[in-house]
């Protein structure tokens, strides 16, 4: 027992003083990695941060929201329309409320329902939003595209390591806690759950929420990176398929897998979008219809069906 | 006490009454056992308590407390528990961790440790002590009922209704299951059993009542609800 | 307003209705008996739009004749895409919930793939070609002939499918594995056949329906996923799972559509789905659904 016990303290032990190293490395690298790392880097951050929070949700309830692009976008205009009037931290906490705002309507309305038509719902919901904005920009204000005010990149870069460290820490604390049960067990059976006392349709609908004010917070960041943007832009369904792609490439059901997804796709984005600008949508695709024939407990799940052998 | 009363209790379907103007109550820390064809209205009237259903007409009085219309959680939290007819477990959820989800969700202060401890406690009564980290959906259909039964008393109720948890199960199994309940009943609980198995019927039941297409037709003494005369008439005849 | 107003607004809800209805019903079929919600439906169209596009303007066949070629094309390329691609999914999912989930995100990997397949073959510019644009008159008003011969065509592909459901034995087959795929299979169906058949039947309408909307209206690889979505609706009002409600349903939306486009050609899509927001607030189940 004292050598499990002292086994433990010793895992523990280097697994803190490796959090540390990497945290001091991530909280100073602007300092001496180039520019263009510094935005590579920014740019996992992004995918990292839509992945979990998609897969908060979406992951165990099973629940699949088709709605990320509509939160992104919604934190992309957030910026252009506000970015002069408030300061950039506010711009993306707001960002993060407008979304979080958007996905409650959206759950109160469908979540009561069957999980298809929640589905249904996102799935159309961010080319609806576009059609209505362009709409709203076109016949009110006579501006199609805006201006974002930019922002450097070192503080775009901080800001995201900010939101990755939240959006860690909230599905982390989720998971462990009561409600990470629950989310599961609305995804074995929402009606078992239901009778064993756990408020499905708030349950539901808060952490959805939730992982939607996420998304809108990083697409208020994004966007100053962009400076020019319009309804297309800003919604742009691809951003919807991602951390879909992402998480269930990585592994939904951990957070582990979750981010190795997001990683290992973003550096792939880099490759592709130098190499193969124009094939780029179509491996996607074919990423995703592979993994779910053949991978469904994504790539950690390859890796323990391995260890077993 | 009468810990739970139904009175005027009418559920249709469409234009067909499921459940069509039952009465009937249940005293604290009673066994009643309800019997009936198949198709009587059993179910239903375990959803329409449960609060999975609303009726169409009547009232539902748990503990005195109105529980009509009210969600299933709401009832839950009331203090009524139940199994499934079909069981709906948490499958790719170890069988601890079933047990822990409906615990939580009843005492929401405690530490993990403490949970474990008491879910544990749940997990002997039933007899599924040693199998806490094998997922739900790996136990035989036997030992999945009775982790039903520990996940519904891991809600702490004080009414328990089990829906025919005797269902498929070979001699041995009914004898193991028969124990659990009475050790349920022992803690205190007030216990409402649909069943098909007679021999739980009578072992365990304080009072039978008996369905049919809808209506309760016969209520009283396990024995004497067997020897009643229109009892035997819809069992055998029809 | 004019009586030849109206006429003239419901006559095109009636054209944009069955174009509509021509897509929903072949969604309906995918979801409703293969259970699969086919989110790449819009690219089938797509599909049947371009290859219209490319046999009328590189060898000068009519679209209508086209059709002899590209509607067989595609419901082939469909079938073989169920038999290989949702089949396994369904064998590999653990219950019917998991497999129409796990369909439905890879029919959305589908939807890049073919969309990306389109953009390097035929690129991304607006392409479009004149056929029978002249104008009837019809009632006091004109329509350009090539709309009177979608809205025809959109009606016969409806008679036909629909007697092809209530006499032939296939259609037969397929009515009784919507309703209970299970008897149906007790009953003696080839099931995996019948599935296969209903989506290959799905893509084959999407086609013509892309072969008429290449007719009326330009192209450009994106226009799928907006039809997707309005088929979506469209089933979704008619009742999930009822093949005849997504028929309806999309008429209506052909009507209303119509309508909204009188006022604001841009607000159609906002229009749909605020149809769609009070259905599912106040009858989700549709207007055909229990």
């Amino acid at each position: 027992m004292e050598n499990l016990k002292k086994h433990i303290s010793m895992k523990s032990f280097f697994i803190f003083l490796t959090l540390l190293v990497v945290s001091v490395l991530a909280a100073t690298c602007p300092l001496y990695l180039a520019p263009f790392t510094i935005i590579s880097v920014t740019n996992v951050f992004i995918y990292v941060v839509i992945t979990m929070s998609w897969a908060l949700f979406s992951g165990p309830t099973r629940y699949i929201s088709i709605a990320t692009a509509a939160f992104f976008g919604m934190g992309i205009y957030t910026s252009a329309l506000a970015g002069e009037l408030i300061p950039f931290p506010l711009v993306v906490c707001l960002g993060g409320v407008v979304s979080f705002v958007l996905a409650l309507l959206v759950g109160l309305s469908t979540l009561r329902l069957k999980g298809m038509y929640f589905t249904i719902f996102t799935f159309g919901l961010s080319e609806l939003i576009r059609h209505a904005v362009l709409w709203w920009e076109v016949t009110k204000t006579g501006t199609v595209g805006r201006w974002v005010v930019s922002i450097d990149h070192t503080p775009v870069y901080y800001t995201m390591l900010i939101i990755f460290v939240v959006t860690l820490a909230v599905c982390y604390a989720t998971g462990r806690s009561r409600y990470g049960l629950a989310l599961k067990g609305i995804g074995q059976s929402e009606e078992a759950a239901d009778h064993m006392g756990v408020n499905v349709t708030s349950v539901k609908i808060g952490v959805f929420a939730l992982s939607a004010f996420f998304a809108g917070a990083t697409g208020a960041t994004m966007a100053t990176r962009w400076t020019y943007i319009d309804p297309s832009i800003a919604f742009n369904p691809l951003f919807s398929f991602m951390p879909i792609l992402m998480a269930t490439f990585g592994g939904i059901a951990s957070i582990t897998g979750q981010i190795i997804g997001a990683v290992a796709l973003t550096l792939l984005a880099d490759l592709l979008l130098t190499e193969f600008p124009y094939y780029y949508m179509l491996i996607y695709g074919v990423i995703l219809v592979i993994v779910i024939l053949f991978l469904p407990g994504g790539i950690v799940g390859l890796g323990r069906s391995i260890k077993k052998l | 006490m009468r810990i739970l009363e139904v009175t005027g209790i009418r559920k249709c379907f469409g234009g067909l009454a499921a459940v069509d103007g039952i009465d009937f109550h249940i005293d604290q820390g009673e066994v009643v056992g309800l019997i009936g064809p198949n198709g009587a209205g059993k179910t239903t009237l375990f959803n329409l308590i449960s609060g999975a259903i609303t009726p169409t007409s009547g009232i539902i009085k748990f503990k005195g407390e109105n529980i009509t219309g009210l969600k299933p959680n709401e009832i839950c939290r009331q203090g009524v528990a139940r199994t499934f007819q079909l069981v709906k477990l948490f499958g790719d959820m170890t069988v601890l961790e079933n047990v822990l989800l409906s615990y939580l969700f009843r005492k929401k202060r405690c530490t993990r440790n403490e949970a474990i401890i008491r879910c544990q406690e749940m997990l002997d009564i039933v007899g599924l002590l040693g199998l806490e980290w094998i997922p739900a959906k790996e136990l035989t259909i036997a030992k999945q009922k009775r982790l039903e039964m520990a996940r519904a008393l891991a809600t702490m109720p004080e009414l328990l209704l089990l829906d025919e948890v005797m269902a498929g199960l070979n001699p041995s199994e009914v004898t193991k299951a028969i124990e659990t309940i009475k050790n349920i009943r022992a803690r205190g609980i007030t216990i409402l059993m649909v069943e098909h198995v007679m021999k739980a019927i009578m072992e365990i039941s304080d009072r039978v009542i008996v369905f049919h297409n809808g209506e309760k037709i016969a209520e009283g003494k396990p024995a004497d609800v067997v020897a009643n005369e229109t009892v035997i008439q819809i069992y055998l005849g029809g | 307003m004019s009586f030849t107003f109206y006429l003239d607004v419901v006559i095109g809800g009636l054209i944009l209705g069955g174009l509509y209805a021509l897509t929903a019903v072949g969604l309906s079929l995918q979801y409703g008996v293969a259970r699969v919600l086919n989110v790449s439906h819009g690219e089938f169209i797509m599909l049947g739009a371009f290859a219209t596009y490319s046999l009328y303007t590189l060898f000068g066949i009519s679209p209508l004749l086209s059709l002899v070629i590209t509607g067989p094309l595609i419901f082939i390329i469909a079938f073989l895409i169920h038999r290989t691609m949702f089949q396994r999914i369904r064998r590999t999912s653990p219950s019917i919930a998991a497999f129409e989930g796990n369909s439905l995100l890879a029919s959305f990997g589908l939807l890049f793939i073919i969309q990306n397949i389109a953009l390097l073959t035929w690129g991304s510019d607006i392409k479009g070609y004149h056929y029978m644009a002249q104008s009837i008159n019809v009632f006091g008003t004109s329509y350009a002939l090539n709309r009177l011969i979608a809205l025809a065509l959109a009606l016969s592909t409806g008679i036909a499918f629909y007697l092809f459901l209530i006499y032939t034995r296939l259609g037969k087959a397929i009515r009784a594995a919507a309703q209970d795929r299970d008897t149906a299979q007790l009953m003696g169906v080839n099931i995996h056949k019948v599935l296969g058949l209903c989506f290959g039947l799905g893509a084959l309408m999407a086609a013509i329906a892309g072969s008429l909307i290449s007719m009326m209206f330009e192209i450009t690889p994106t226009i799928g996923l907006p039809y997707t979505i309005i088929a979506i609706i469209a089933v979704v009002l008619g009742g999930l799972g009822n093949i005849l409600g997504s028929l309806i349903g999309g008429l209506i939306l052909g009507l209303v559509g119509n309508v909204v486009m009188c006022f604001s050609p841009a607000l159609s899509l906002v229009a749909y789905y605020l149809i769609f927001i009070l259905l599912i607030l106040l009858k989700p189940s549709g207007i055909m659904g229990k």
